[in-house]
């Protein structure tokens, strides 16, 4: 019986150190040495549901999805620690209001960044690197509240395209519709603001805020309601201007039409913003090239949906 | 076995002295004239292949080849790019989702594909450099051959099988395997014919009378180690202790399967092992070391180590639990290869969810516990474990067996302790009768049947590999046709280039439950219908080349599916070979840091992923899938020797099955070099 006993705890003795081991590796792995006030994050990167969110995410439960992300709430003046993961694919995590990143987070890697929240205030921290169809909503808030005071709550970033309720299908096929799916699908929302107001600021951009896009028919020269849905019309029925056999009634055709291409070849091409101050972090949003990602034709759902935007009424 | 040829010694001798080398067609009865000229039908195709191995390929433009490669989750597109060698290929790379890797073999180029970028980030890995913003990359194709193009940044979940092809044309490797498959069997045919590979058979096993190691005779040691009463524990044991760990790191371990450890152990380093080395070489030793029905057995015996003492006492030896017997009608391994397709139908999720993984592996061990509670013995093992159909039949091919020394002295023995057991060991777990083994089909290398004989006549032997020649049952038969279309299905879904039959497979992230149907039926399909049916037709022709009628159409189906555990074998280790190769990387850094937490217990965990000689793989696989069609072709000749008694029908009812062996080794050529 001696040696069955001896087998028993054989077997259950090293289980129970197996995870006593796993907690306490885990345990000495997160310690971070600091001063008092050292605010610790655990920020990993899902990009299926589009978020940095805060706590574990493991084989259990990422299978469901249902992260949130998270808002850093913070004092001024506090030391703030992150260790960043990816729960799947490459990420990108940059705070450019403290100059923190732009970092690579590498799947099954952790990166831990600190800085010091030394200015009060609501900042974004972003993923800069294309990693599938919720990138663009990948941000959230960091609020540095000062002492005493009752911090802010900013309404989170969600990501529209895993709310299908949020994301109503187009009712037509017309562009227009098309377009403003595709304006909310692709996640140009995030960057050029609901309905294309603009509005978004670019830290350290010399073109912050990102442009508008309610202003296109203007900036296409398009004078008059009149032209702007004669132009939608031409849009709708013919997908390639150049190869029309005579030109339409709207004022100054050709001049719409190069302004046309241009405003196509910067989506297809994207655009660089440049820093404001040269010395500065590198601004975060950035226009990527869509040539590879979204079909021409759907490049020109989304350049007519940013037409039939003008506020005419408004003169 | 019961419609076995009944043959006279005068037959033999009259076959053998009439035809040259014992080829007779006269003492065929009656084969219509076209089966006599199956020769001239062998060489026709052998032209075929030949010419279909030499056709020219399709240009694709001429040189500077401009190529756009479009990267997405998981497949490039083109998927396939053919150049010449010395061509000078400007290479653009474009992501349509996510950060992707470029990593062509054998040009030392790897690069990172940014979306929305119209740059690509490349480097030689091999200096170790940094990655540089190049608009194109410019390289010279090397030399003539097949080299793959694959993922090296993890892209999400499949990203380990994302992969394309690039030949540099002409494929020689692709056409000298081909010509060599066809000269293997013309030659193996031929060999066959000038009897040069013998006739002796032992006709009362089928079984090739071949020599015999006594393994324990030899080896003392080793000898002793079997025959303690805590061998089997203390293999178990750490197993025991791994799986544990591993079900842990799964379920609370990084959801990336290259970056955790049960996914990395189990579906890379233990898959290869097992088919490469355990299978081979041990047969069934896993089923030894297997932890899975640790907790199961342990509750039913009461016992780790130990026999219980009520053994002594009644020769019942009654173990805890109900002890029923298994239903007669699922005794059979149909249950087991429909959960076998089961479990493959769903594996490209499975295999690279660790958490999943953990979910399967923790279901068998709790099946285990109730099937130990309520049936006799193994009979989780014999009757539910979906591995056990197919390792029953792969363990044939295997180096060792567990068999009685003295098969007569076994006849006289009344002591019956190996089936029933004894004071000193627990009788057969698997349910076998050890006296009468003949295959290692069902036999799990316990050692209580070498523990237990009293007159000490069980032993574990060395023998040639692929020495059990007999396919007996049709379940048996079924699970041998499923491996290989299997192995074809997961060479197309998860090592080939194309992304479509990969992403029907991994349904739970793409959500296309429609193309998971048709999926899930083509492989069924296959598996249950196309493949034993075009096996059964070749098995009619091969009853029609025979000429003979003393041998059912059924009986040569069964029986000559061994050909395909050779052929599966080998196809199988070749599949399973760039898995290891690719991923050693991985291997490592999950060594240092198990669960994905950001460890680094061995300083491994930041490995950069590079693979092993990656260009070399197609070369290694050549041999392999030639190798199993020649051992294919001449244990199917022991087979078919088995079956009829005139050495003539012998070789003609193999033709089909023959034919359709290098058939087989065709198409993983094609898949894996070509």
């Amino acid at each position: 019986m001696n040696s069955e006993r001896l087998a028993a705890a054989l077997v259950i003795l090293p289980m129970v150190a197996i995870v006593t081991a796993i907690a306490w590796f885990g345990w000495l792995s997160e310690r971070v040495l600091g001063a008092q006030e050292t605010v610790v994050f655990d920020l990993t990167g899902v990009a299926s549901a589009g978020v940095w969110t805060l706590g574990p995410v493991n084989g259990l439960n990422y299978w469901w999805r249902d992260f949130q992300p998270a808002t850093l709430q913070v004092t001024e003046g506090d030391e703030v620690v992150i260790h960043l993961r990816s729960a799947d694919v490459f990420h990108r995590f940059y705070l450019p209001a403290f100059e923190v990143g732009p970092v690579a987070i590498e799947p099954g890697h952790t990166v831990t960044v600190r800085f010091t929240a030394d200015r009060a205030g609501i900042y974004q921290y972003y993923c800069t690197s294309m990693c599938g169809g919720c990138h663009f909503y990948m941000r959230g808030w960091i609020v540095v509240s000062r002492e005493g005071e009752d911090p802010v709550q900013p309404p989170p970033i969600m990501c529209t395209l895993c709310r299908p309720d949020d994301l109503p299908r187009p009712t037509s096929e017309s562009l227009v519709d098309r377009g403003a799916y595709l304006y909310l699908e692709k996640g140009c929302v995030t960057c050029h603001g609901p309905e294309g107001q603009g509005g978004i600021v670019n830290h350290n951009s010399a073109n912050s805020p990102v442009p508008a896009h309610n202003t296109t028919a203007e900036k296409l020269f398009l004078r008059s309601p009149e032209d702007a849905e004669a132009f939608i019309r031409l849009l709708d029925e013919h997908d390639d201007l150049e190869a029309l056999e005579e030109p339409p009634e709207i004022g100054l055709f050709p001049v719409v039409r190069t302004r046309y291409e241009n405003a196509r070849e910067i989506v297809r091409k994207g655009r660089y913003s440049s820093k404001l101050d040269p010395a500065g972090p590198e601004p975060p949003l950035q226009m990527p090239a869509w040539q590879h990602i979204v079909r021409d034709r759907e490049i020109d759902a989304l350049l007519v949906y940013f037409v039939s935007l003008y506020p005419w009424e408004e003169g | 076995m019961s419609s076995r040829r009944q043959s006279t010694p005068g037959q033999l001798a009259e076959g053998g002295l009439a035809g040259f080398g014992g080829w007779d067609l006269r003492s065929a009865a009656r084969p219509s004239v076209i089966w006599r000229w199956w020769p001239a039908a062998v060489v026709a195709m052998a032209c075929v292949a030949f010419f279909q191995a030499t056709r020219p390929e399709v240009v694709v433009a001429a040189s500077p080849r401009e190529v756009e490669i479009m990267a997405r989750q998981y497949a490039y597109e083109p998927h396939r790019i053919v150049v010449d060698p010395g061509d000078e290929v400007h290479l653009r790379l474009a992501s349509t989702d996510v950060v992707h890797g470029f990593y062509l073999e054998g040009h030392d180029i790897e690069a990172e594909i940014r979306p929305g970028s119209l740059t690509a980030w490349a480097r030689r890995p091999s200096t170790g450099e940094d990655f540089r913003e190049l608009e194109e990359i410019v390289f010279t194709a090397g030399r003539p051959g097949k080299y793959r193009y694959r993922c090296s940044v993890t892209c999400g979940t499949l990203h380990p099988f994302m992969q394309g092809e690039m030949i540099v044309r002409p494929n020689l490797l692709y056409r000298a395997s081909l010509i060599a498959a066809c000269g293997l069997t013309l030659g193996i045919f031929g060999l066959m014919m000038t009897g040069a590979l013998g006739n002796g058979v032992s006709r009362a096993t089928g079984s090739p009378p071949c020599r015999r190691i006594d393994l324990l005779r030899v080896l003392p040691g080793l000898r002793w180690l079997v025959t303690r009463r805590w061998f089997q524990f203390a293999v178990v044991l750490p197993n025991l202790l791994v799986l544990f760990f591993f079900v842990v790191a799964g379920f609370f371990g990084s959801p990336i399967g290259n970056r955790n450890i049960i996914v990395t152990i189990v579906w890379i380093l233990w898959w290869f092992l097992l088919i490469t080395v355990l299978v081979p070489a041990g047969g069934r030793v896993w089923c030894m070391a297997c932890p899975v029905p640790f907790a199961g057995e342990w509750l039913a015996r009461r016992r780790l180590i130990g026999v219980r003492r009520e053994a002594e006492r009644s020769r019942s030896l009654r173990t805890g639990g109900l002890n029923r017997r298994w239903p007669h009608r699922l005794s059979r391994m149909w249950l087991q290869n429909l959960l076998f397709l089961t479990v493959c139908t769903v594996s490209t999720i499975l295999v690279t969810r660790p958490a999943l993984t953990a979910a399967v592996l923790m279901t068998m061990v709790v099946a285990a516990v109730a099937m130990h509670a309520l049936y006799k013995r193994r009979s989780f093992c014999r009757y539910l474990c979906p591995l056990n159909a197919w390792l029953s039949v792969y363990s044939m091919a295997s180096a060792t067996e567990i068999r009685p020394r003295d098969t007569g002295l076994c006849a006289d023995c009344r002591d019956h302790s190996c089936a029933g057991g004894s004071a000193e060991a627990w009788g057969c777990p698997w349910m076998v009768n050890p006296s009468k083994l003949d295959r290692n089909n069902y036999c799990g290398l316990c050692m209580e049947c070498i523990k237990a004989c009293p007159n000490d006549n069980m032993s574990l032997h060395a023998r040639p590999v692929f020495a059990d020649v007999s396919i007996r049952r049709l379940d048996e038969a079924f699970m041998a046709l499923i491996m290989i279309a299997l192995v074809i299905a997961y060479t197309v879904t998860l090592l080939g280039p194309w992304g479509t039959p990969r992403e029907w497979s991994n349904v739970t992230e793409v959500g296309n439950w429609g193309g998971f149907a048709l999926h899930a039926s083509v492989v069924w399909l296959c598996a249950l219908g196309l493949v034993p049916a075009i096996w059964y037709g070749l098995s009619w022709l091969a009853h029609r080349v025979a000429g003979t009628s003393t041998v059912s159409v059924r009986e040569i189906f069964v029986r000559s599916t061994y050909l395909l555990v050779p052929v599966g074998l080998l196809a199988w280790i070749a599949f399973s070979l760039p898995l290891i190769m690719l991923n050693w990387t991985h291997i490592a850094s999950s060594l240092s840091d198990p669960l994905g937490w950001g460890w680094d217990l061995f300083g491994t965990a930041r490995q950069h992923w590079s693979p092993l000689y990656p260009e070399w793989i197609p070369s290694l696989q050549a041999p392999l899938l030639l190798l199993g069609l020649a051992v294919a072709l001449v244990r199917g000749h022991r087979v078919a020797q088995g079956l009829f008694a005139d050495p003539s029908a012998a070789i003609r009812s193999l033709i089909p099955h023959g034919l359709a062996c290098a058939a087989i080794t065709a198409v993983m050529l094609r898949l894996f070099v070509g």
